[in-house]
This record gives structure tokens, C-alpha cells and sequence, in this order.
């Protein structure tokens, strides 16, 4: 996992390779270097590594953010420029940010994002959890649109399969195949050596760090004597 | 002797009063005309405590503290469960134009705050509610918010907010032309750095701008109903951005009426999407994160209603505890017959002919009148007030000179009818259950239950068990289900047409349980579980398609249960329970957390197999029938009733290394279940 050494951002894969084309640091938090060029996706990926900038945001507002530095109507081209470079992360309808914001790199649909976190989950997942851990990534949805894809009512480009138990948990295949296949669909990583390194150091963290915080929210609903409603039954 | 004189008469005749001057019903209407009922004649007065708490806690907070939320609170009392009519409403609107008259400078000086404190922090107030008839969500009820704004004026005399607004702003930018206005509202708009809901409206912009106040209201008054419950944030956001560019940083947004919002008639999804929404636009959106505090009007079936999905999208808790007490405000009940008398002579003063009398505020009312009716009221405001109002009806019709004391002991049982309520003791903050339970949870209580029922030393009455079970269930909020459509505890749609008698059905958060409860001596009868595999079958075979979430079969209780018989539970997974066994669910649940080493995870899974839904183990496969999995060899079952065995005695064994303990547990597991 690389960080950026002055702001400590967490870079993807893919932030790190652009930048090695384009011959400069990674992280652009200081602004855009000298001598990239003022592409739409170069600009837009200076704004969005700005420090101030906590979590993803409209396609209206990196339109605002570049408009008085871009020679041209950034609004004629402002998606494609967004969902084409895999630098810039998806997070919802309308909605882009980086890796540092927590969003999946890769991923361009709810289903993709939600199919990382089941891979990554340390368990079967109800469909509350999931949309908490994509919502806890600074993912904003619909739920509807995510209990679609879970019960697999709606198509997913890629043809993910999501699996339901009885208990009405949601689960996929999480072995080393189904890993890879997903990696060379989305490139959430370049090498799938690296995304299983991602999902061990990165995601996979994440997502349990998510679900203990669900349990400790549900915990902290006190009223009755019962501590935890059922959540957590603890046996010290 | 002369004829009685009608009361109308009397009233402005004898006591020199325009009109009865209490209210009726009590029930502020924000923005009414009636000054009795719309709560401009709130005195701050009668409450100075918690007046200036507000403004401490909601008004300081915001400003100094970075506080996002504040809740005024009002909690129940033991025979009030409503927890209305103490008067947030009305505060809040007080409040609320009390910041705006100077942008908050008199509110400060009220705190004890300098006067250049105001200077660098002005703030200024957005009053919306929230309705059942056309405020039903977010958006709706922010442009109810920018509607105050540009329309509300306590006293008729008074400027609107927007107007102060407009003078401000022009004084700030030093011109009234409207389009440097505007610019620099968009220069507002440019400076956010951050994700917001889109440009400002423009239309909206260019009315505000332009500084007619008639024309911006005729504007909004043009404004669909559908487009204000879409658009309602975007109106919002333009005000704000009008709000910033005036040079005030700060904007309180009361929302009032949050149980309407919060109502169980309210689907839960809507309640659970409209919270996210509100994390959204007021913690993430752009000018709303910055600038905007909210405060909202609570009580504890309202935050019942929504604690969960509050808690979840990532906002501070509202309730009423120590942690809590920098962000929330309590509207007790009036504590001294001198709040009872600034109440009711501040709308006594309002209606004299000949203006306010210095000498008897309280005329007609003697002061140990208003003592006596303080006494046998609620001691909430409107509980006053609509007594007071009864008791001048009365009077004025039996053309009583005064009203004192014993006049109005005569009439006690005349203005208290209808009432709901006497006061018992001090205000306590009721017990909120969680609304949904885990199934886990549910089973945890029912082996407590069991346990407890053995050591009361009932374990043959099965009567007292179900007595037991349901006390429980109730007070921690299971609540009785439709298990199936239109159905209500399984009535009568068994696939025989049989009647079948079932004990329980619940709804807990994953699945629909249907409970037998036994209270067995000794072994539990081979017949019981027969009967109720095939009393749930019977109706699982004709309902299933109407089933919403996986059922569940829980039988047991106290007694014993024979190998067999736990093998023939284990194969249909039925859950059973039993004092002398944890249950197999709460042993392989991936929440419960074990004091040393746990089940692995083929263990878990092994033992959640011992209680499966009934949807797999008869599983409907379309127009061709019913699949039943093979089931596994004796040999395979036995495998996993020695499992459950042995993850048991682990649990028994953390137990028994501490005497006591199990009660104890037991003690605060279940404690409404341990008196029953």
C-alpha cells in the first residue's frame, strides 16, 4: 500500500502507475506539477487531491473546481474524462473520489463495489451490513438499487454472481479464481498479486473494521437493560 | 333579580377582556393568526432555565463547539406517554426570532456573552415542521424552513428574516444592485470546497437579490408541490449561500414536530432512507455542513423510532443522558404556582380592552385560583392553559364577579373532563425498547426465561411459563406478527384446513419466529414436538408464498429432552431449548464473543445447522412440489449434537468457575422476566 509521503494519502495502484508515466510524484496534493499537462483528468486529479477535500464528490463540483483553470467547457467532457482514467474512483450516481476517500479503485457500479466487499468480508453478510460497509467507504446509494443487485434482480455488466442463504445472508465466491476473475474484469489492481495483497492489507480491514462498528452502534442503543440487542451477546 | 348576562358579555363587560383568552386546544400553529394559539405569547419568563439553556447549548454550541445537532427534549410521564404540550414548539419559535431580530447579539448579552462576540459570530434561525398533511420528508421540510424565512414575522409590525437579510447584505457589499449582489452570492457558491448539491437556483437567487420581499414569496408560493419535496435542499442551499454572503456564518434550523416524521405510520424504509438523507445534506452537503446547526423537538417514542437508523448514518445520539447533556435541552413540567401565574397573565394582559393592568395581572383569576388550578393540572403549559380557558367559560357563564379558589374547586370536575393525566412524582425518562431484536438475542431471553422459570420453582405451571414469555416479550418490543399475510397468529390457513393452537409468533430482526412454550418437570413428551412439526408444516405448506423473512420454529421451555428427540429436532431444525443446554444458535451466532477459545468456523456452521428455517428443510421447488433435503446419517447428526454438547459445557464451565454468576447474568438479562 503506497502512501503519499507529505500528506500520508493512501494512493492506488493506479495513481502511482499514471504517475510514473507522466514522470512525477503520485500524489498531487500540492497542486498540479509543472510540466504535466493541463489535461481535464489531470486537473480534475489535482482538485481531488487536495487535503481539504475529505470525501468524494459531485461531477458538478469538480466541474466548479477546474472551471477557471481548464481552457474549454469541462462540462462536454467532464464524465468520460472521470469514468474512463482508472485513477479516479466511483462512489455513487454522479459521484468521484480516489482511493484516499476510501472507494474501491476500478469498481463503476454498486454491484462491482458491493461484490469487493463480500470478497473481502470475513463472513456471510446480511444486506444491512453491506449497504453499511459501502455507506462507511463513502459510497452513497440507493438501497434499493443494492438489494437489487444482491438478490441478483438486476443485471451487472460483468455478470456477478451473488449468493443468498436461507438466513437471507449474502455471500460470493471468494476463492483465488473468482478473486483473479474479478480483478481482470474491474482492475481494481494492475497484477492480481497485488489486489490479493490489496484486499489482505486494505479492504479486508476495512470492511471488519465497518461491521465491529455497526455492532458497537447497535450496542450503544441503550433504553432497555439489555445491553445489546442481540447483536452481541458477550461472555466475559 | 336580574337575568344572568351571557358569558360573552360578561367576559368583555365585567372583566374588561377582549374574548376568552386562553386557548382552546394549546396547540401551537406556527404562523397562525390567532395570537392565543400560535404561540406569540410565549414568555421566556415562565421558563428562564431552560430559555437560556437553549441558547447555551443549541446557540453557543453551534458557534463555538462546532455542535451539528441539539434535541429539545420533553420526556414522558408515567400516565403521559405523549410527552406533548410542554411548550418546545412555541420555544423554538421565540427563540428563533429572537436570533433574527439582531442576528443574535441579544441572545448572547442574554448568556452573558460580550456584545463583540456577537459582532464576529452573527447567526440567525430557520424555523420548519415537519406535518402528516404536506411536510412528509427532507425536502419538503427545507423549503418549509426557506418559507420562514421570507415570509414569518412574529409581530406584524416586524421585518421578515430575508429583509434584515437583504439590508445586510447591501451594507456588507456597500450596493443594491442586484447583479453584484448576485455575484457575490456565486462568489460564495465558488469558495466551497467540497461536494455540494449543484449550482444555486437562479430564479430563487435573483428574486432574494433583487430585494422584494413579495416578489421572492410570490415566487415560492409558485413553486409546485412536487418540486419543493425534490428540490426543497436546493432552495435551502441558495438561502444559505444569500445567508454567507450577508456575512453570517452561523444558521440555527429548528425542527420541530420530528414525531410526525418519526411515527410508526412513517414506513420504516422511509424513515431509514430520509435519516441517511439528513446525514447527507446536513453533515456532507455543501454550504449545509458549514453553516448550518440543527435542532430538533424529541421524546422517546420518536427517537424509538428512529435511534437505529440515526445511530447507523453516523449522528450523535440524542438521548437524554450525561454524555449527551452539552446537546440537549428538557422541558420539564412548571414547578411553582409563579410559572403557573407569568403563564396565564401574559395571555390575560394580551386580551384586556384597556390594555395591561400593573396592579392585578391575574384579574379575574385570584392568585390562589391560579394555585388551585396549578395543582390539579399535568403542570404542563397546555394542560394549564386549556383548564384556564374551561374555567373563565365556566365563570363567565355563572357571571362570577372573581374566579378564586374555591370557585374553582366547584368546577374540578367539569375542567378536567376529558383529561388524561395527573402528574405522578418527577418526569422519568421512560424506557425505549429497540424495535427490533436479533434472533440470537430473542433466543437468549427464552433460555433465561427457562432458567428463571426452573428457579422460581414453577416448572410444572405452564400457565406462569407463558405468562412469563409474553411479559418479557412485550416489554423488550417483540412485537406479535403477521406471520403470513392477512393471517394473525396462523389463524385458520393450514394446508388441512385444521385449526392448529400455537403459542407465539414473533417478529425478530432476521426471521419470524414461531414459538411452543413447554413447562416440563421432567422429560419433555415425544408427542409435543411431533405435534408441533406437523401444526407448522401444516401451515408452512399453504402460506409459504407469503412469507416475508425465513421462519424460524422454537420449541421448548423447561424439561428435559431425550436423545431422540433432539435428533428428530436437529433433523427438521427445529430449535430446541432446554435449561440444561445453551442453544445451538446463540453457540454458533459469529457475535457472540467467547471469554477464551471459540467455535471455528466448521463448528459455527455445524451447530447453526442444529436450527435451520423452515424454508430449508421443506423448501418449495414451483409447479413440481416440495424439496426435502436428504437427510444426514444418524451418525452425522450425532456428530453435531455432541458439538452443541460440548461448546455448551465450555459456557456451563465459565459459569460454574464463578459462583453466582449465572443469576446474576440471568438477573440482568431478563429482569421484567424474573417477577413475573
Amino acid at each position: 500500500m503506497t502512501k503519499c509521503r507529505k500528506c500520508q494519502a493512501q494512493l492506488s495502484a493506479w495513481e502511482v502507475r499514471r504517475a510514473m508515466q507522466l514522470g512525477a510524484a503520485p500524489c498531487w496534493c500540492g497542486g498540479l506539477p509543472p510540466r504535466i499537462s493541463r489535461t481535464l483528468a489531470n486537473l480534475a486529479y489535482a482538485e481531488l487531491c487536495n487535503t481539504a477535500l475529505a470525501k468524494p464528490v459531485m461531477v458538478h463540483d469538480v466541474i466548479r473546481f477546474v472551471g477557471d483553470k481548464y481552457t474549454g467547457d469541462p462540462r462536454y467532457s467532464i464524465s468520460v474524462a472521470l469514468s474512463k482514467d482508472k485513477r479516479f474512483c466511483w462512489g455513487g450516481r454522479s459521484l468521484y473520489g480516489l482511493a484516499r476517500h476510501g472507494l474501491i479503485p476500478g469498481a463503476r457500479s454498486l454491484a462491482e463495489a458491493a461484490y469487493a466487499v463480500l470478497l473481502a468480508a470475513p463472513r456471510k453478510l446480511y444486506v444491512e451490513e453491506v449497504d453499511f460497509v459501502l455507506e462507511q467507504l463513502n459510497y452513497r446509494f440507493n438501497s434499493d438499487s443494492l438489494n437489487h443487485h444482491l438478490r441478483s434482480y438486476t443485471y451487472n455488466r460483468w455478470n456477478f454472481l451473488f449468493h443468498m442463504d436461507g438466513w437471507n445472508r449474502v455471500f460470493v465466491s471468494s476463492g483465488r479464481d473468482a478473486r483473479h476473475e474479478y480483478n481482470s474484469k474491474v482492475a481494481v489492481c494492475p497484477t492480481h498479486v497485488a489486489f490479493d495483497k490489496w484486499i489482505a492489507d486494505s479492504l479486508a480491514p476495512a470492511v471488519e473494521r465497518a461491521l465491529d462498528e455497526r455492532t458497537r452502534r447497535l450496542a450503544e442503543i441503550k433504553g432497555s437493560r439489555i445491553c445489546v440487542p442481540g447483536d452481541r451477546i458477550e461472555f466475559r | 333579580m336580574s337575568p344572568p348576562l351571557p358569558a360573552v358579555a360578561w367576559i368583555r363587560n365585567k372583566w374588561g377582556l377582549e374574548r376568552n383568552p386562553f386557548p382552546s386546544e394549546g396547540i401551537a400553529v406556527l404562523g397562525g393568526s390567532d395570537d392565543r394559539e400560535n404561540g406569540r405569547l410565549f414568555r421566556p419568563e415562565v421558563q428562564t432555565q431552560q430559555f437560556d439553556e437553549a441558547i447555551g447549548k443549541f446557540v453557543l454550541g453551534a458557534i463555538y463547539n462546532g455542535q451539528r445537532f441539539g434535541a429539545l427534549w420533553s420526556q414522558s410521564t408515567v400516565l403521559d406517554p405523549d410527552s406533548r404540550g410542554y411548550g418546545k414548539s412555541v420555544l423554538l419559535q421565540y427563540l428563533s426570532c429572537f436570533l433574527n431580530e439582531d442576528f443574535g447579539k441579544a441572545a448572547f448579552a442574554k448568556v452573558g456573552m460580550d456584545e463583540s462576540d456577537a459582532e464576529q459570530n452573527p447567526v440567525c434561525a430557520l424555523l420548519a415542521s415537519f406535518d402528516t398533511a404536506s411536510t412528509k420528508n427532507l425536502n419538503s421540510l427545507f423549503f418549509s424552513a426557506v418559507e420562514y424565512g421570507t415570509d414569518f414575522r412574529l409581530h406584524d409590525d416586524d421585518p421578515t428574516l430575508y429583509e434584515r437579510l437583504y439590508e445586510r447584505l447591501c451594507a456588507v457589499v456597500g450596493t443594491d444592485d442586484t447583479m453584484t449582489l448576485m455575484e457575490r452570492c456565486h462568489d460564495a457558491y465558488r469558495a466551497l470546497k467540497g461536494r455540494t448539491l449543484g449550482p444555486p437556483e437562479e430564479k430563487f437567487l435573483a428574486a432574494l437579490c433583487a430585494g422584494e420581499s413579495r416578489a421572492v414569496q410570490d415566487y415560492l408560493d409558485e413553486i409546485t408541490p412536487l418540486k419543493r419535496s425534490r428540490s426543497g435542499a436546493n432552495f435551502l442551499a441558495t438561502m444559505l449561500l444569500f445567508i454567507k454572503a450577508a456575512g453570517i456564518g452561523k444558521v440555527m434550523l429548528f425542527c420541530d414536530q420530528l414525531e410526525d416524521f418519526a411515527s410508526p405510520q412513517t414506513p420504516k424504509k422511509t424513515r431509514s432512507i430520509e435519516v441517511e438523507r439528513f446525514r447527507d445534506i446536513v453533515a456532507e452537503l455543501l454550504p449545509m455542513a458549514d453553516m448550518v446547526s440543527v435542532v430538533v423537538t424529541m421524546h422517546p417514542r420518536a427517537l424509538a423510532s428512529i435511534e437505529e437508523f440515526w445511530q447507523l448514518a453516523d449522528l450523535p445520539s440524542l438521548r437524554v443522558d450525561e454524555a449527551n447533556r452539552h446537546i440537549v435541552v428538557v422541558m420539564p413540567p412548571l414547578e411553582t404556582p409563579d410559572q403557573a401565574k407569568r403563564l396565564l397573565s401574559a395571555y390575560l394582559n394580551a386580551s384586556r380592552r384597556d390594555g395591561a393592568s400593573e396592579t392585578d395581572l391575574l384579574s379575574p383569576f385570584t392568585e390562589d385560583a391560579v394555585e388551585e388550578l396549578w395543582e390539579h393540572s399535568t403542570k404542563k403549559p397546555r394542560d394549564l392553559l386549556r383548564k384556564a380557558q374551561k374555567m373563565i367559560t365556566f365563570a363567565a357563564e355563572e357571571n362570577l364577579q372573581q374566579i378564586d379558589a374555591a370557585a374553582v374547586e366547584d368546577h374540578l370536575s367539569l375542567i378536567a373532563g376529558g383529561d388524561d393525566e395527573v402528574v405522578v412524582g418527577p418526569s422519568s425518562n421512560t424506557a425505549v425498547v429497540a424495535p427490533d431484536f436479533s434472533n440470537t438475542g430473542f433466543l437468549r431471553d427464552f433460555f433465561c426465561l427457562a432458567n428463571a422459570h426452573v428457579a422460581a420453582g414453577e416448572a410444572g405451571d405452564g400457565r406462569a411459563f407463558e405468562r412469563r414469555v409474553e411479559r418479557h416479550l412485550a416489554a423488550v418490543g417483540v412485537r406479535p406478527v403477521e406471520v403470513f399475510s392477512g393471517v394473525r397468529s396462523l389463524g385458520s390457513q393450514s394446508l388441512s384446513g385444521l385449526y392448529h393452537q400455537i403459542d407465539a409468533t414473533g417478529s425478530t430482526r432476521e426471521a419470524v419466529v414461531i414459538g411452543e412454550w413447554k413447562a416440563y418437570r421432567g422429560s419433555i413428551a415425544k408427542n409435543e414436538l411431533l405435534r408441533f412439526k406437523a401444526v407448522t408444516d401444516d401451515y408452512w405448506l399453504r402460506q409459504h408464498r407469503y412469507a416475508k423473512a425465513p421462519v424460524v420454529r422454537v420449541f421448548g421451555g423447561t424439561g428435559f429432552v431425550s436423545p431422540a428427540l433432539r435428533r428428530y429436532a436437529a433433523q427438521w431444525g427445529i430449535c430446541l431449548i432446554t435449561p440444561d443446554r445453551w442453544p445451538a444458535p446463540i453457540l454458533a451466532s459469529e457475535t457472540t464473543l467467547w471469554p477464551g477459545v471459540a467455535p471455528d468456523r466448521l463448528a459455527r456452521r455445524h451447530l447453526s445447522w442444529l436450527a435451520r428455517p423452515i424454508n430449508t428443510v421443506c423448501t418449495p421447488d414451483g409447479e413440481r412440489g416440495w424439496l426435502v433435503p436428504t437427510p444426514p446419517s444418524d451418525p452425522v447428526i450425532d456428530h453435531f449434537l455432541a458439538l452443541h454438547e460440548h461448546w455448551s459445557d465450555k459456557l456451563w464451565r465459565r459459569f460454574a468457575t464463578r459462583p453466582g454468576s449465572f443469576e446474576q447474568w440471568i438477573n440482568e438479562t431478563i429482569p421484567w422476566g424474573i417477577a413475573a
